[in-house]
Parts: structure tokens; C-alpha cells; sequence
């Protein structure tokens, strides 16, 4: 026998075998019969998908979705969005916050849609040629450990950071580089001013007060008590108390002249020459609808709601708050020079 | 010699690697050089590279770098020379569970040994004892170490399988065992224990999420920052240059040795027919590693069955996580089986002691130390025209962008086996073969059968568990089941993500279980053949 008949080809059969099912198991994984349309969301799944199939099931559009995720720090869904600006290939930018979705117009990304759905929406919630829209705002809070803080004890203010009664080692916040913590730094730097946010962060830098990666750490160290407070989002807040931890919402600066609690809306945009324009249209206009503020308050995603909806957001029972009076644009025009300040300040 | 026909297929297959893997890099540079002409980057953003700021984060990532490859070499030596001795099943299933941890998210390493010293801790305070301190650099170094220890230990493994038996048999009689292991073992086996220490070094240097987690900055996280900041692919390039700068002639010292190996190597069988015997502090170290090891294998996954809540819940989390766990297999399969014939190509340009030889090894060596966001970014401007859109927007660029990211690794794997085949079987197969392509599938394919199918495990799994390059390429409508962890990972919902991950973690054992069989198979149906060659 030729000795080389004695190797039994066991691979090359095997490898092709395994070769021709992942291709069948990729190819079983694709649809293209109905209308379909792309959206990008920066927004957590848990909350836009269920909101998403509800399009779906209404309207027999196809949504195929692309969802960011905290790990790539903001950068991913936007800098693909951006590299992608000669050939789209998504219809629908839905951002949680507004800075990046400004980001997205400054570089002719997106296109102007004025939502017939959007009408009653607050005329500082909306670019005036229409380039994006906000929804569903989230506020910024501070959240306190209950056990830890007693009443009267607790902070009333962001500056409060600084306040030497609570040790720089149990108070906390996300880094300000990236996520909703750098939109709430820019709009500290368009508010107050480059120098005076500058020192302020500066100030919390030399106190050594704790960074950490992402608002639900802030949640979770709090949450755990290891904190007795961190500055974080209301639907991170949401999750906690909705799963019984011994925390409080506390909407800071509230004091006549102080500078109010700061909101943070939803935004969704329509992306220019994206390859289902109509169809993108009438996602845009479902997402600005009345009744999907009001599923995002019921969901947790949303706090604040733009409009009058009919239902009370989960968690906060007064929602009376004193806001933090500042033009979005002039937020996202600070956000550059912010992350760059702040990455002296932070990464060392 | 070979047939003008099998050189023009190498000829294809090589320019198919250097454009498959730096094809995004060098879309990058296009990208850097189009801003330097349009001055959107200036010289302020030049000479900002050079400030004191980065310099300290440079040095914190070199140190926690170096820091980790030694931690990685020491621990992998000891540990292969403990597995190396005796071909004990143990040995092989510890290997694979190792490997299954690779796809891990950080975060749950993380997790795993901080509650894991909160105990020890703990304990030690019941006892009156003082604690054992972790966090900050000291918990970065340790769970990095711990997290890439796999990687040390499967390429230390395979450097002390190269050690010639012959050699080994011959010391035996002359010296002591430990000798042997010092003055023969060692050095034979030093090259991939170096290589090892390499890929750990360039791993850690790209790698901010462990130290971010542990409050620690890194020069990778700054590049990230600034990315963020910017929105500049070309910038955030120029600013990963003196990362990579300074990782390249790290890595290539460090890998030079698996180019002198890959040249000089002799076929090796099994080693140590008598049981050595080891001095008592030897064996002490070899038990108290591969304890580690045992750890590192299994504490994570005790973590993620207790946290992912009653069979209820991980039946819920699987059920939901289905069609991703469907296109995360289908596609990092394929990944795993197309980098073949390029990584092997590749591997021969690596393993000859040509001209071209250190320009192949420059351009592996750059693509792997690529950050994977860039990769994705690249990847973009590469594929991404009215022309391709069969392949951009569809499932083709998520395999193309894992071969992007992972080949050079399988070529650098394949670079040792490639050198490693027995000559005399080669010959006799050129010999005999009707023509090349019956040559090559009878012989020549089962020879390198065990270093394709480790090239093709490593690529798949280390293919399922990519994030940052995956994101940005995506197709609308498609999600990996590790993109799905941590959407879950942010919600905060650690029964979703601990059902997930042990679910990722069981496909990729279930796939290391069918390459063992396969393996096991080959080796048994090798041996016949052999014997009658020689």
C-alpha cells in the first residue's frame, strides 16, 4: 500500500464540513424581502429594542438596528457614522444624549427633517433647521447612599464634590471623557465658563475624589455602600432603587441663583443619503411620537419627558426641579475643548 | 522543486495577507496623510505627542507591560515544564479550559478576583492577619497576568515541545535532571518562552480596560480619549505611533527568537520515558503554578455559574441570546478556517531566512499592534464603496476584519509548526505525489494539521470574544453574542451576562473538544506512517 494512503484525510474533510456550515449558518442569519430601515442607537438595548419591534409589528418595516456599547466609550457607532459619510448606510442616528449628535451635523452627516411629530417638542429641545430633535430627557443627579447619610447630612449641591466633610475616598464620579459625565463637564465649561470648570475639575482631581469607568459603577459603589455619594444618571439611579438598595435621588443645586440640575435629552436625527430615506422618515416621526415618551418614561429609560405624558416616571415622585438653563449648541461647541482640558487633568 | 503553479499561489496567497492584514492600516495612513495636507492636524497636535503628560503614561503602560510579560514568562516556564514531563490528560484539558477563558470579557476577571481576594482578605481578618493588598497597579498587573497567562502557557508548552528528545535522552545520562532542564531545556525551549513574554508585552501595552476598571490610566486609554475628543482615525493613529514604536523592537527581539527556532528546529516525539526527578523546591513552584493555573481556569467560571442566577434565568438569557450565539459561531468559524491558507503563506515568508524576511515580520508585527477600533476605522475606508457593498454592510466584513485583526497571530503560530514538519516526509512526498494539490492534501496538510488547528482555534476563539474592531463593522441588524454581553454589562443585568458568557465559554470548550478528538485521532494515524518512512 502507498504509505502516504495509510494518513486518513480525516481534515480536509472535516474543515470543509465545518466551512460549508458556518456558511449556511451565516446565511441563515439574513432576510431581505420586506422594506427594512438601519438606525444607529446610542441608547441601551434594553430599552430601544422593545421600542423598536413595537415599529416593526405597527408598521411592517424591517428595523436593523446597530447598538453602541459603553465599552467603546461613545467613539463607535459616531466615528463609524463618520467614516462611513461617503457611502451611509444607516437612515436613523438615535443618540441618548445631544453633543455627539451636534457633532454629527457640524460635519454634514446628518439631514434636516422637521418631524410633523415634533411640533409641540420645547423649541430649545430642537435644531432650527432641523438637523436633530430631542426626546425623553434623563437628569443629572446625585445619588446618596441612605444608610450612610442621614438627613442633613446630605450634599446639595455638584460642588458639594468638594466639600471636605465627606472623604474624597467614598465620593465619586464617572471620568468626565466620555458618556453623559463629559456632556455634563461641557455644559459646566458653556455655563460657567473654561477657567472656573477648569478649576472646579481641577479642585477634584487634587482632592483625589474617585473615578471610576461609567455612571452604573457610580450606582453600583453606592448602591454597596462603599460610597456615600457619586454624581450619575436617573436611570441609573432608577435601577438601584428599583431593586430595593438603601439609596436617595438628591436634584442638585436647587438654591435661588444656583445652577440647576442638568437635562439630558434623547436626540434622533435622519442621516443624509442614508439608503431607505422614506422609511427613515417614518421612524424618525415614530420615535418623536407622544406615546414612545411615554413607553421610554414606563420603560426607566426616561425621566424627564419633553412633553406632557401620561405617565408618572418610575422612581421620582417630584419632578419640579429647578433645570440648568443651557443652549445645547453652545454645550457641544465646549465638549472638545473640555475632553482635551480634562484629559490633562484625569489621565496622569 | 516546486511547480510554477504552486509559486504563483503563493505568490496570490501572500499579497492576499499583506493586503487582507494591512489594508486598514495603510487606509489609515491615507487618512493621516490627507489631514496633514488639509492642516486639520497641526503641528500643535504634533508636538502634543511629546508632552510630559504622555511620557508618564507611556512609562506606567511600559512598566505594567513588562511587568506582565514577566509575570506571564515566569509562570508559563514553570507551568510547561510541569505539563512538559508527562503527557497527562489533565495536562490537555487544563490547556483547553485556559483557552476558554480567553473570550472572557475583562470585566468578569476582574470581578472574579476581587471577590476572590475580598474573601481571602476576609479570612485573613478573622485570623488577626494582615490583609493582602489588590487594586490599583498591583490588581491591574495581577489580573492581566492572570488573563492572558493561556496565551504564556500554551506558547511556552509549545517551546518545550521542541526540545529534541534525542538531546534530552543523551543529557540524561550525563547530568542530573535539574541540569538538564537548565542547560538544555531551557535554552531550546527560550525562544517561544520569549515569544510568549512578547505577545503578553503587546496585549498588555493595547489593553486599557483592566487598569481603567481598577482606576489606573494607560497610554492605550489615552489614545482613546483623544479619539473621543477628536473624531480623527488619523490622529488617534499618530497618537498610537509611539506605542507602537516603542512595542515593535520589544516584540521583535523578543519574537527573533522564534525566527532562529523556526529555522533550526528539529521535529520532536515525546520527551521524559523515566519520570525526572525534580529538587523539592522545584516541584513546590511546579504545583503551587499549575494551582494558579487551576484557578485561573476555574475560578471565573464558578464566578459566572453563581451569578447567573437559577436554570430559569440561564435558560432565558440563552434563549434570548440565540441568533447572536448562531452569528458569532457562523463567523468566527469562517474566520478561523479563511486565515488559513494566507496565515500559512504568511508563516513560509516568516520561517524562510530570505531578504524579504524582516519586511514580513514588520508587517505582521505592525498589524498586530493596530488598536482594534482603527482596525474597524480602516476597514471602513478599505471596503466601504457603492462596488462592495456585497461584502460592506453584510456578514463578509465582520470575517474580513477578524482575519484583519487575528492572522498575523496565526501566521506567527504557524511559523514554528511550519519548520517543525519532518523533511524526510516532505521529500518522500514529492516522491510519490500524483501532482502538488495530492501531495499537499495527503501529506503536507496532516503534517501541520495540529498548527492549523490551533491557528484556527486561537483565530475563532479570540474571533468570538472581539469587541472594539466588531462594533464598527457590524452589519445593520447583526450582533455578536459578546457585543450583546456588554449591552448587558451596562444595563447592569449580571445574570444576563454571566448566562451569556458561560455560554460562549461551553461553545468554545465544545469546539476545543472537537479539535482535542481530531487531534488525538491524527497523531495516532500519523504515527503509522511515520514509522514506515523512516
Amino acid at each position: 500500500m502507498h504509505p502516504t494512503r495509510l494518513i486518513n484525510p480525516l481534515y480536509s474533510k472535516t474543515l470543509l464540513l465545518l466551512f460549508f456550515a458556518a456558511i449556511l449558518l451565516a446565511a441563515c442569519s439574513t432576510n431581505k424581502t420586506q422594506p427594512q430601515v438601519v438606525i444607529y442607537a446610542s441608547v441601551d438595548q434594553v430599552y430601544a429594542e422593545p421600542v423598536l419591534k413595537h415599529f416593526e409589528a405597527q408598521t411592517g418595516i424591517k428595523v436593523l438596528p446597530i447598538y453602541d456599547v459603553e465599552a467603546a466609550k461613545t467613539t463607535g457607532l459616531v466615528n463609524r457614522l463618520l467614516a462611513e459619510a461617503d457611502h451611509p448606510q444607516a437612515d436613523v442616528y438615535w443618540s441618548g444624549e445631544f453633543a455627539q449628535t451636534i457633532l454629527l451635523k457640524q460635519n454634514n452627516i446628518l439631514a434636516a427633517y422637521q418631524s410633523p411629530d415634533a411640533q409641540d417638542i420645547p423649541a430649545n429641545f430642537k435644531d432650527p433647521q432641523g438637523f436633530w430633535t430631542g426626546f425623553g430627557g434623563r437628569a443629572r443627579i446625585l445619588l446618596i447612599n441612605s444608610d450612610q447619610l442621614k438627613p442633613g447630612e446630605e450634599p446639595a449641591s455638584i460642588f458639594d464634590l468638594l466639600d471636605s466633610r465627606y472623604p474624597a475616598d467614598r465620593i465619586g464620579m464617572a471620568y468626565p471623557l466620555f458618556g453623559t459625565m463629559a456632556t455634563h463637564a461641557a455644559a459646566l465649561y458653556a455655563q460657567s465658563g473654561p477657567e472656573e470648570a477648569h478649576a472646579f475639575f481641577q479642585s477634584l482631581a487634587d482632592r483625589g475624589i474617585q473615578i471610576v469607568d461609567g455612571n452604573s459603577v457610580v450606582k453600583d459603589r453606592v448602591a454597596a455602600g462603599d460610597w456615600l455619594f457619586g454624581l450619575t444618571d436617573t436611570d441609573d439611579a432608577c435601577q438601584a432603587i428599583q431593586r430595593g438598595a438603601p439609596v436617595r435621588v438628591i436634584f442638585p443645586d436647587q438654591g435661588p441663583g444656583e445652577l440647576g440640575t442638568l437635562i439630558v435629552p434623547n436626540t434622533v436625527a435622519l442621516i443624509a443619503a442614508g439608503p431607505n430615506p422614506q422609511q427613515g422618515r417614518a421612524l424618525v416621526d415614530y420615535l418623536l411620537n407622544l406615546d414612545v415618551e411615554d413607553q421610554l418614561v414606563q420603560s426607566g429609560w426616561s425621566q424627564f419627558p419633553l412633553r406632557p405624558v401620561k405617565s408618572s416616571p418610575q422612581c421620582y415622585a417630584d419632578l419640579n426641579i429647578q433645570t440648568m438653563q443651557v443652549d445645547l449648541e453652545q454645550v457641544y461647541l465646549q465638549t472638545e475643548t473640555a475632553k482635551e482640558d480634562l484629559s490633562e487633568v484625569f489621565l496622569r | 522543486m516546486e511547480s510554477k503553479s504552486t509559486k504563483a499561489l503563493k505568490q496570490i496567497l501572500l499579497a492576499g495577507y499583506a493586503f487582507l492584514v494591512s489594508g486598514p492600516l495603510l487606509a489609515l495612513f491615507w487618512n493621516l496623510a490627507g489631514a496633514i495636507f488639509e492642516h486639520t492636524i497641526s503641528y500643535a497636535d504634533l508636538l502634543a505627542l511629546f508632552s510630559a503628560r504622555k511620557l508618564i503614561l507611556l512609562l506606567n503602560s511600559l512598566a505594567l507591560a513588562g511587568s506582565v510579560a514577566i509575570t506571564g514568562m515566569v509562570l508559563g516556564v514553570i507551568a510547561a515544564s510541569a505539563l512538559w514531563v508527562k503527557d497527562f490528560r489533565l495536562a490537555r484539558i487544563l490547556r483547553w479550559l485556559l483557552l476558554a477563558t480567553v473570550v472572557l470579557p475583562p470585566y468578569l476577571h476582574v470581578l472574579t478576583w476581587t471577590s476572590l481576594f475580598d474573601r481571602i482578605n476576609l479570612f485573613l481578618a478573622a485570623q488577626d492577619m494582615p490583609e493582602l493588598p489588590f487594586g490599583g497597579w498591583l490588581g491591574s498587573w495581577w489580573v492581566q497576568s492572570i488573563a492572558f497567562l493561556p496565551i504564556a502557557v500554551l506558547v511556552s508548552q509549545a517551546g518545550f515541545d521542541l526540545v529534541g528528545k534525542e538531546l534530552v535522552e543523551a543529557a540524561r545520562l550525563q547530568r542530573p535532571d535539574p541540569a538538564v532542564l537548565k542547560k538544555i531545556a531551557l535554552p531550546l525551549a527560550a525562544p517561544l518562552v520569549l515569544a510568549a513574554g512578547g505577545l503578553l508585552f503587546l496585549l498588555s501595552l493595547m489593553d486599557y480596560s483592566i487598569p481603567y476598571i481598577f482606576g489606573k490610566n494607560v497610554y492605550a486609554l489615552d489614545i482613546f480619549a483623544d479619539f473621543s475628543a477628536h473624531n480623527q482615525p488619523g490622529l488617534a493613529l499618530l497618537n498610537a505611533l509611539p506605542l507602537a514604536l516603542i512595542a515593535l523592537p520589544v516584540v521583535l527581539l523578543t519574537l527573533g527568537g522564534i525566527r532562529t527556532l523556526a529555522i533550526s528546529a528539529q521535529r520532536a516525539d515525546r520527551q521524559w520515558a523515566v519520570s525526572p526527578r525534580w529538587p523539592g523546591w522545584l516541584r513546590g513552584t511546579q504545583i503551587i503554578v499549575v494551582l494558579i493555573l487551576v484557578i485561573a481556569a476555574l475560578a471565573p467560571l464558578v464566578t459566572l455559574i453563581r451569578m447567573s442566577g437559577s436554570p430559569g434565568d440561564l435558560a432565558n438569557s440563552l434563549a434570548n441570546g440565540s441568533q447572536e450565539s448562531l452569528y458569532t459561531l457562523s463567523t468566527a468559524l469562517l474566520a478561523g478556517l479563511i486565515c488559513l491558507p494566507f496565515a500559512l503563506a504568511a508563516a513560509q515568508a516568516l520561517a524562510n531566512a530570505g531578504r524579504a524576511n524582516p519586511f514580513w515580520w514588520l508587517l505582521t508585527l505592525s498589524c498586530l499592534a493596530l488598536p482594534p477600533a482603527l482596525v474597524g476605522i480602516g476597514q471602513i475606508a478599505l471596503w466601504n464603496h457603492p462596488l462592495l457593498q456585497g461584502v460592506y454592510g453584510h456578514t463578509p466584513i465582520v470575517i474580513l476584519t477578524d482575519i484583519a485583526r487575528f492572522t498575523p497571530l496565526a501566521a506567527v503560530l504557524l511559523a514554528s509548526q511550519e519548520r517543525r514538519s519532518d523533511p524526510l516526509l516532505r521529500d518522500a512526498a514529492r516522491l510519490f505525489q500524483k501532482n502538488p494539490a495530492h501531495g499537499w492534501l495527503r501529506v503536507r496538510l496532516p503534517l501541520l494539521g495540529s498548527g492549523l488547528l490551533a491557528a484556527a482555534s486561537i483565530v475563532t476563539v479570540l474571533s468570538a470574544g472581539e469587541l472594539a474592531a466588531t462594533l464598527i463593522v457590524i452589519p445593520p441588524g447583526q450582533a455578536t453574542l459578546t457585543l450583546r454581553i456588554y449591552n448587558f454589562l451596562h444595563y447592569g443585568s449580571p445574570e444576563a451576562v454571566a448566562g451569556l458568557s458561560l455560554f460562549l465559554v461551553l461553545v468554545v470548550l465544545l469546539g476545543s473538544l472537537i479539535t482535542l478528538t481530531l487531534f488525538e485521532k491524527r497523531s495516532s494515524l500519523l504515527r503509522i506512517p511515520v514509522k514506515i518512512l523512516k
